[in-house]
């Protein structure tokens, strides 16, 4: 098909209808009609006269030495790499008095704060205190549990009173007081158990 | 280097010097080198501007300054083995394609058609006759448009137009032929008879 086109071009281009010879003419007129053909040359021909208004560039102006940092354009993932730099450095440089990260749990509960200086974190659990230094808040968060063990397991001093960690504590409900054996009466193993009269009469 | 010797150099070798700048001793003369290739091709590069961008010749002024502006962007895609005018040339193209989608210049799927008013007198019709021929022209595909002004309105042979289009001359010669067919389908209503008084063909 581009054969085709591109061998029409070039006759619309060089030759009127009446320079074709009969080949030419025949395979012109398989394509398109002899007035396309007459018109096509005619526009052509008058695409080559047409006017354009003339103007004369302008000086070249160049960008003078190096474009100020502000100016400079720069990628996408550059400033968002920045952006989280900034946020991080933020979060782990910058302390306020009195915040506080509260990690509660159940069994034994635990206050976890950020104190003035950075990199330092105060664990609190009862009335016990105890700070440490961290690489970053972010380490509080992902290792509340390693943390506690910390606390609990490498402390030194323990408390007088304090149960061990190792005691399980039965919760207290109405079935500890509910008795669950039986009467004397009942109990058919007394019988095996000698009569209390009996220990009367002995001599 | 003085500025007659870089007269004397070619495009490409002048393109070169521009790349060449990797120290502020050559800064200077990268800097000659694009200005002389802008007084070589500010000109050539204004008027296809202008017939690609319906004529606004505002518009056409910042596309000559932006290009030479792309061009020290770019100056390391250019292949001193291939000629300067090609590439030159296609980052213009390319240019015009961007603004034809940002600023929605596409062709109308119904071309306008143009009905001659006066038919006895020849003088006029073929003043309407060229106003519709640069009607249909603005109203031409990207594509068509591009080989169309190269060919006959720039003046490239059919290599050259290969070369800055990136294309094969059997697909120029194709786009030339439907460009010239969507344009006379809009001017239909002029008789061809006409040609041989008012128009020759080169």
């Amino acid at each position: 098909m581009e054969d085709h086109m591109s061998r029409l071009f070039d006759l619309i281009e060089s030759k009127s209808f009446e320079e074709l010879d009969s080949e030419e003419r025949s395979f012109v007129l398989s394509e398109i009609s002899e007035e396309e053909y007459r018109l096509q040359r005619k526009v052509l021909a008058s695409a080559e006269e047409l006017q354009f208004e003339e103007a004369e560039p302008l000086p070249l102006v160049l960008p003078k030495g190096n474009k100020p940092v502000l100016a400079r354009s720069v990628p996408l993932y550059q400033v968002l790499i920045g952006a989280a730099c900034l946020l991080i450095g933020f979060f782990v440089f910058s302390s306020k008095q009195g915040s506080s990260i509260d990690i509660r749990f159940l069994e034994n509960p635990l206050q976890v704060s950020l104190t003035n200086t950075p990199g330092e974190v105060k664990v609190i659990h009862d009335t016990i205190v105890e700070k440490l230094n961290l690489r970053s808040p972010i380490q509080v968060v992902r290792d509340t549990i390693t943390l506690v063990q910390t606390v609990f397991v490498n402390r030194n001093e323990t408390r007088m009173l304090e149960a061990s960690t190792a005691l399980n504590s039965i919760p207290l409900d109405k079935n500890l007081l509910e008795t669950k054996t039986l009467s004397a009466k009942e109990d058919g193993s007394m019988r095996f158990l000698p009569m209390l009269n009996d220990f009367g009469s002995m001599k | 280097m003085g500025k007659y010797s870089q007269i004397q150099q070619s495009d490409e070798e002048l393109m070169v010097q521009v790349m060449g700048h990797q120290s502020p001793s050559s800064a200077k003369q990268a800097e000659l080198a694009l200005v002389e290739l802008h007084a070589r091709y500010s000109k050539k590069l204004l008027g296809y501007f202008i017939k690609m961008l319906n004529k606004d010749v505002a518009l056409a002024q910042d596309f000559v300054q932006e290009l030479f502006l792309k061009i020290m962007e770019k100056k390391h895609l250019f292949d001193p083995e291939k000629k300067f005018y090609s590439w030159v040339f296609a980052i213009a193209s390319n240019m015009c394609k961007t603004a034809y989608r940002h600023h929605g210049k596409t062709i109308s799927l119904n071309p306008e058609v143009v009905q001659p008013t006066a038919l006895d007198d020849s003088s006029l019709e073929k003043k309407e006759f060229i106003a519709a021929l640069h009607k249909s022209i603005e109203n031409l595909e990207h594509y068509h448009k591009t080989v169309f002004v190269l060919r006959y309105l720039e003046h490239f042979s059919l290599n050259e137009i290969a070369e800055i289009t990136e294309s094969s001359l059997g697909t120029v010669k194709s786009r030339l032929f439907y460009a010239t067919k969507k344009i006379t389908e809009s001017l239909r209503h002029y008789d061809p008879s006409f040609e041989t008084a008012l128009f020759k063909l080169n």
